[in-house]
């Protein structure tokens, strides 16, 4: 028995033709006219060696990914805090990413060094995250941008991100099943962008105007307009003061911080809110609508970030609410103070755990009865 | 070694590479892992030693440690062959024994019977391939194919 000529006729799938070669070719192309590029520059590029060195060495160099393979664990971290994570009471969120299950998905050469492209599935959905290889946004974490859809559909988004004084625009999506050819169109001309799997990523030199998908039978399976960045549109009006801010209340939190809430009357009728210390950055902002007589407009908010921030319930009450109390897991009853229907209580950093947490705040009218409940995001989740 | 030489090579040594990773892996996998094979080939041109062999062993050393990170993946397809009913997939009937003999190889030899059978490397270009020394290669091409013949043997005689 000849096992090699045995060998020989055996195949584990057959290999069809699948444009491998023109993938290739095409990537092979990319790096070659970058490498091109990068020459033409390195006499420029010199004088920054060193300061590139410093912060290469600050940073750590990143690693040779390919796909399928799991995410850098300071990519899995930051995947982590865009979800519960970040809570400084943490609680499970369907939108949590499972980082576990993270993988590189597409990897591009583009013109500022290597990109990837992360599928991070969650309970509702596939996300695609992308990363500029060394880019670090607050507090030096990686400065990623995220686009999630239905397994199903087709979904992708355009990026645009400055590196090095270059604005770098790249496009990642998700291709849905049926479809077999996705093609960007700038105008009048269009570019076919390949499938890794069923992902496109793809860095644009231009402003694209459309992505259409086409199936085997090369028939348009869906059409989505790019509309143009948010520079070139003329930006929705957003609320905004339209008086003089005034303090409502005061706190002396832990460590004899002082943190006051001001307030003023918004350009849509709501409120502009504003937290701040002298210790943090402020926090706050011009959405919030007045709540209705019986409503409780008070919410949770990590005033700080986890794991060094405060958590603090901030907001106002309707004009039937006379007082206001917060209800805690082991039975306890805290009252809230309220200063001309306004809240800014401090959750003490022990009644952060399990089994002390707060739970729900109820307020009462002036007869005691109680009249509204407002359950907190951790409780509502069952955590 | 030029840019523009590296266009040319690939031209030559595309298909061979694509070729082995596809019957590895499978044509999805390939088509990712012979791009990358290339464009790492590129990045690293400037330590291709002509010394040490020649462009293909090199290329195929690249592919071949970027397919190490999908051993499982091979596995897995190995194993699902295992099962194939062969009458109905008009697949040649050692098909199942020969996928549950590559599959019960050491990654070791399997590495290196596939290299020989597969991508018709000279012993001396396999031991470049995976740097190991010539002796490996021969005893462990030796211990593979014997492996293999002897698992077709037995079935073959169970089969009766």
């Amino acid at each position: 028995m000849d096992e090699l000529a045995l060998l020989g006729e055996f195949r584990l799938e057959d290999a069809a033709p699948n444009g491998a070669r023109e993938h290739a070719r095409s990537r092979l192309r990319a790096a070659v006219a970058r490498h091109r590029r990068r020459r033409r520059r390195e006499l420029v590029a010199v004088v920054f060696v060193a300061a590139a060195i410093v912060a290469g060495a600050a940073y750590g160099v990143v690693r040779e990914l390919v796909i399928g393979d799991p995410p850098p664990e300071e990519v899995k971290r930051a995947l982590a805090r865009f979800g519960h994570e970040a809570e400084l009471i943490p609680y499970p969120r369907p939108e949590d990413s499972r980082v576990e299950d993270a993988r590189v998905a597409a990897v591009l050469e583009s013109s500022v060094g290597p990109a990837y492209l992360f599928s991070v599935p969650n309970a509702r959905a596939l996300c695609g995250w992308v990363w500029i290889e060394g880019q670090r946004g607050y507090q030096g974490r990686p400065d990623m941008s995220g686009v999630c859809g239905s397994s199903r559909e087709t979904f992708f988004a355009v990026s645009r991100q400055p590196v090095d004084g270059q604005l770098v625009q790249l496009l990642a999506g998700k291709a849905s099943d049926e479809v077999e050819r996705v093609t960007v169109r700038f105008g009048e001309r269009a570019v076919d962008i390949p499938l890794t799997g069923r992902w496109f990523f793809a860095e644009l030199a231009e402003e694209p105007t459309a992505l259409v998908t086409y199936n085997v039978a090369g028939r348009v399976v869906d059409e989505h307009e790019i509309r143009l960045p948010p520079s070139q549109i003329a930006p929705a009006p957003q609320p905004h003061p339209a008086g003089q801010a005034r303090k409502v209340a005061e706190i002396s939190a832990r460590d004899s911080e002082v943190i006051v809430l001001e307030v003023a009357p918004a350009s849509d009728g709501g409120y502009c809110m504003t937290v701040h210390s002298d210790r943090r950055r402020p926090n706050g902002g011009c959405s919030v609508p007045k709540p209705r007589p019986r409503e409780i407009g008070v919410s949770a908010m990590n005033f700080g970030g986890a794991p060094g921030g405060v958590l603090l319930l901030v907001g106002s009450v309707g004009s039937d609410i006379a007082t206001l109390e917060l209800r805690y897991e082991n039975g306890r009853v805290a009252p809230v103070p309220l200063g001309e229907g306004w809240a800014l209580f401090e959750v003490e950093h022990a009644d952060y755990v399990e089994g002390r947490r707060p739970v729900s705040l109820a307020g009462r009218d002036t007869s005691g009865r109680e009249i509204a409940t407002k359950r907190l995001p951790w409780a509502k989740a069952g955590g | 070694m030029r840019a523009e030489a590296f266009e040319e090579l690939f031209e030559l040594h595309f298909d061979a590479i694509y070729a082995y990773l596809a019957r590895r892996l499978g044509p999805d996998l390939a088509r990712d892992l012979a791009s990358e094979t290339f464009t790492r080939a590129f990045a690293a041109r400037k330590r291709y030693d002509s010394r040490r062999g020649g462009v293909r062993p090199w290329l195929f050393g690249i592919a071949n440690n970027l397919l190490r990170r999908h051993y499982r993946d091979e596995e897995r397809k190995l194993h699902a062959l295992t099962r194939l009913d062969v009458r109905e997939a008009g697949a040649p009937p050692e098909e199942p024994r020969l996928a549950e003999a590559l599959g019960a190889l050491s990654t070791e030899e399997r590495d290196v019977l596939l290299l020989f059978a597969w991508a018709d490397l000279e012993y001396a270009e396999i031991a470049t391939v995976l740097e190991v020394p010539l002796g490996t290669v021969r005893s462990r091409l030796h211990r593979a194919r014997a492996h293999v013949r002897a698992a077709l043997e037995r079935e073959e005689a169970l089969d009766g």
